[in-house]
């Protein structure tokens, strides 16, 4: 059998045997009216979440259809039923509907809603049999409801949080990790973009004008439009200089070729990038055809410029 | 010249952690965790009864639930599902922390509903003010609930069934009381 195949069906049935948890016996005789008692408590999350809890016949179970579906767990040793959903609650616009209904008789009844603070019951909704309260305290609206030897229960609430509690609840689950996370993204772009400023200011070159000269007055120059700070100026290698390039090192070409290549100036880190020469490597090399009056070096910033020599674009007249 | 070194990378990379940590950690709604760590929540019935009061030749239905409950901050399981921590894990955190427990009861009598504050119970006896409750569907927070009478029953089982006799007191009238219990409660 293919794999995927087998471990699509395992997982499957895995999944149904997970949902069958409990129900999989039948709660009664068909035509039997079991007399049920459940004793609950409903804690509800701002994002409409329950979390139900509490004590319940086994056979109650059946009477609610919000927990087909959903996770849930009972201990048949205390009758401790544990279950978080959202089935119970929904929302229109701003207000809030708790809808808790069951099937079954009830011989004893008595469940205990714990709405968010600050909720505000713009209606209620309640089987008539059933007799109920509301509470406030310090962090819930508290609504108890309960009743004895009621048939098929329900309790229906329209309720509204407070504005400051429906921004956050909206921003909780979804929004608010969203706009924070949003808002840290932003800091982080903004690091990044600093660092890169700062990386480009320490390895720009200023607007030189001695530099502008310098190139305009070369002879079989061809000037092109010239950026802000590097100016690229194609240099033609004449004899001369190609004799002094042949007498170079591998690398000590590479170096000379790119400053040619940029118009006779560049920053060694940028060499270092391009070249792709290891630090301490660069700094022998430059050195070297510094001594050589082939370069010229200049400190700026953390990092130093590179001209060719005066010497060696003058087509070697100087020595 | 490049302008995304590794160094940039890892500055990144860091901040963008941090980001993501700080959303996970700081993000809750306000409020949240206030109540953490000494909550808990679990109900199990105390004693359920349904029956008869007399009094010589009147009577009245009598009906009383009474439970204990392992009061957890609604604060606190509000936290828990904020989290998204599953059913199961609530679970958890409620029996594994330290337990308080507290009891409520309603008593209805003579079709009237009534708070019952237990005062003392055990498997065989249970014992209570019955106090006033507000109308129903009215606002409970301001009410001062008002003794109206007490509570004394003795439970055992009788003829295979749970039975609970004794007095109750309303308005300085005695009644006989005599309750049957669901069988579920046999259990308990």
């Amino acid at each position: 059998m293919n794999p995927r195949l087998f471990l699509i069906l395992l997982t499957i049935l895995v999944t149904c045997a997970h949902a069958q948890e409990t129900i999989s016996e039948q709660p009664i005789n068909e035509g039997q009216i079991s007399e049920e008692q459940i004793l609950l408590n409903g804690y509800v999350d701002l994002s409409g979440n329950v979390l139900l809890t509490g004590y319940a016949t086994p056979e109650s179970l059946y009477y609610m259809p919000f927990l087909y579906g959903t996770n849930y767990s009972f201990d048949n040793n205390s009758d401790q039923l544990y279950v978080v959903t959202d089935s119970l609650t929904s929302k229109i616009a701003d207000t809030w509907t708790l809808n808790f209904s069951l099937d079954g008789y009830y011989s004893d009844y008595s469940v205990t809603f714990y709405l968010p603070p600050g909720s505000q019951i713009t209606k209620f909704d309640i089987q008539p049999q059933l007799n109920y309260q509301v509470q406030v305290k310090e962090d819930s609206l508290i609504l108890s409801v309960h009743g004895y030897r009621t048939i098929s229960p329900w309790i229906k609430v329209d309720y509204k949080l407070p504005p400051a509690d429906i921004q956050g609840q909206q921003n909780n689950q979804i929004t608010s990790s969203a706009s924070i996370l949003l808002i840290l993204l932003l800091v982080a772009g903004a690091t990044f973009a600093f660092y890169r400023f700062k990386l480009h200011k320490e390895t720009a070159i200023p607007h030189d004008e001695s530099i502008d000269q310098k190139t305009e007055n070369m002879p079989g120059t061809e000037t092109k439009p010239m950026p802000a700070k590097i100016p690229e100026i194609e240099i033609r290698i004449t004899g001369e200089m190609q004799k002094v390039i042949d007498t170079l090192s591998d690398k000590e070409k590479a170096i000379i070729l790119l400053l040619i290549r940029k118009g006779g100036t560049s920053t060694q880190a940028d060499i270092r990038y391009e070249i792709e020469i290891p630090k301490s490597s660069l700094t022998g090399i430059i050195n070297a055809l510094n001594r050589k009056n082939i370069i010229k070096k200049r400190e700026y910033g953390r990092t130093n410029i590179i001209e060719l020599s005066e010497w060696f674009l003058s087509e070697n007249k100087v020595q | 010249m490049r302008l995304i070194t590794r160094n940039t990378i890892l500055i990144s990379v860091f901040v963008l952690i941090c980001a993501y940590t700080a959303a996970t950690v700081i993000a809750q709604p306000p409020g949240m965790d206030k109540d953490k760590g000494h909550a808990r929540s679990f109900v199990q019935p105390i004693f359920m009864g349904h029956g008869f009061a007399f009094a010589q030749d009147k009577y009245h239905i009598l009906d009383i639930t009474a439970q204990k409950t392992k009061e957890a901050s609604p604060g606190f399981i509000r936290s828990l599902l904020w989290n998204k921590k599953s059913h199961e894990e609530i679970r958890n955190e409620m029996n594994n922390g330290e337990i308080s427990n507290s009891t409520r009861g309603h008593l209805r009598f003579a079709g009237q509903e009534y708070a019952l504050n237990i005062t003392s119970y055990d498997n065989t006896s249970l014992a209570g003010d019955v106090l006033t409750l507000p109308q129903r569907g009215a606002d409970r927070t301001s009410f001062i609930p008002t003794k109206v009478g007490n509570i004394s029953l003795s439970i055992s089982s009788y003829e295979g069934d749970i039975l609970s006799n004794g007095i109750l007191t309303m308005n300085t009238t005695d009644y006989k009381v005599l309750l049957t219990s669901p069988m579920a409660l046999k259990r308990w």
